[in-house]
């Protein structure tokens, strides 16, 4: 069974863009959302395996801000994934923190996540 | 149906690969080539002859300005469409002084994009709604500070404005004094109405408004 994603982005067009590269890549992308307590709710009611966020230097979007999101959650079960376009930057939640090589290196952290 | 043929130059290999995808999903759009850095972009359009090249700005080698200059001088039908983060007014003169068609900021949705992309083949300017609202706003508030100029100059009486272009002229209180047939304390006190009027505070203030005005002229 494929793997199925949440995609929380800042902007819209890199919603789109990774949302055609992880179907691509063969991952169900079960919802889109900007507004974290939107994608919050989403999540709890979808329950993807993996939760991709978009993160930058923008407050809302931060990665304290990200932590903080994730602590929120109530469910653990799903791995989150936080990608920087910024600077090309990968942070697998509790696992790993690495440059991000292309599309393929991301789809393979999400099967592998 | 003749694709628009499309070279995508930007440093993030994630957004080159995405927005490259989805613009390939378009029926009238085709990725011709990618580019990663300034330098690249000027050499593959050069060699792949797109109709439209999505130039990001901040890029390594050469910045996307300095390709995009450089590209026009090379190959002037070669539309640029500047895709960016840089939402100030500075980067946007910038980017259409380099010779660009179009500035989509990377907030746009998809929707927008591809419309910018059709838009700038067809020879036409795309702006992003934001960067549009902020240029008609800052126009609107130029425009709003001329015309309260233009209502305070109009609020000096003809002697005022004869006392405003002699001081301006860097005349003495004395000199105008005796030009206009007048006491040097009433050309004093037209001097001190003037700078109300005016809200100026100093000669050097009252020399630029004149300038400003074309009420008098620099040699």
């Amino acid at each position: 069974m494929s793997r199925q994603a949440f995609i929380v982005y800042q902007h819209p067009l890199f919603g789109d863009a990774i949302r055609l590269l992880l179907t691509r890549g063969g991952i169900r992308v079960l919802g889109m959302e900007s507004d974290w307590k939107r994608a919050q709710e989403q999540i709890e009611a979808l329950h993807p395996d993996v939760v991709l966020m978009e993160i930058n230097g923008d407050q809302e979007f931060s990665p304290p801000a990200w932590l903080s999101s994730i602590r929120s959650l109530p469910d653990s079960k799903q791995t989150t994934i936080a990608v920087s376009f910024h600077n090309n930057h990968l942070f697998i939640w509790q696992k790993e923190e690495r440059s991000l090589i292309d599309a393929v290196d991301l789809v393979e952290a999400i099967r592998s996540a | 149906m003749a694709k628009i043929h499309i070279l995508v130059a930007d440093d993030h290999t994630i957004v080159r690969e995405g927005v490259s995808l989805l613009l390939q999903s378009e029926p009238d759009i085709e990725v011709v080539g990618e580019a990663r850095n300034g330098r690249e972009a000027v050499d593959k359009t050069l060699q792949l002859h797109p109709d439209v090249v999505l130039m990001d700005i901040a890029m390594p080698e050469i910045n996307g300005l300095d390709a995009t200059k450089r590209i026009k001088a090379a190959r002037s039908e070669a539309h640029v469409l500047v895709l960016t983060v840089h939402e100030s007014d500075e980067y946007f003169f910038q980017a259409l002084q380099a010779g660009a068609s179009g500035y989509v900021l990377k907030g746009a949705t998809s929707a927008e994009l591809v419309a910018a992309v059709r838009a700038v083949y067809s020879g036409g300017i795309y702006l992003h709604p934001s960067v549009a609202e902020k240029l008609v706003a800052d126009y609107l508030k130029r425009d709003s500070s001329q015309t309260n100029q233009h209502d305070r100059y109009a609020s000096l009486t003809p002697r005022e404005r004869e006392v405003l272009i002699l001081i301006a002229e860097g005349a003495t209180n004395q000199k105008i004094a005796s030009k206009l047939v007048l006491s040097t304390s009433t050309v004093q006190t037209h001097r001190a109405n003037i700078m109300e009027k005016l809200n100026l505070h100093n000669r050097a203030e009252l020399i630029k408004y004149a300038i400003r005005q074309g009420l008098i002229q620099l040699e």
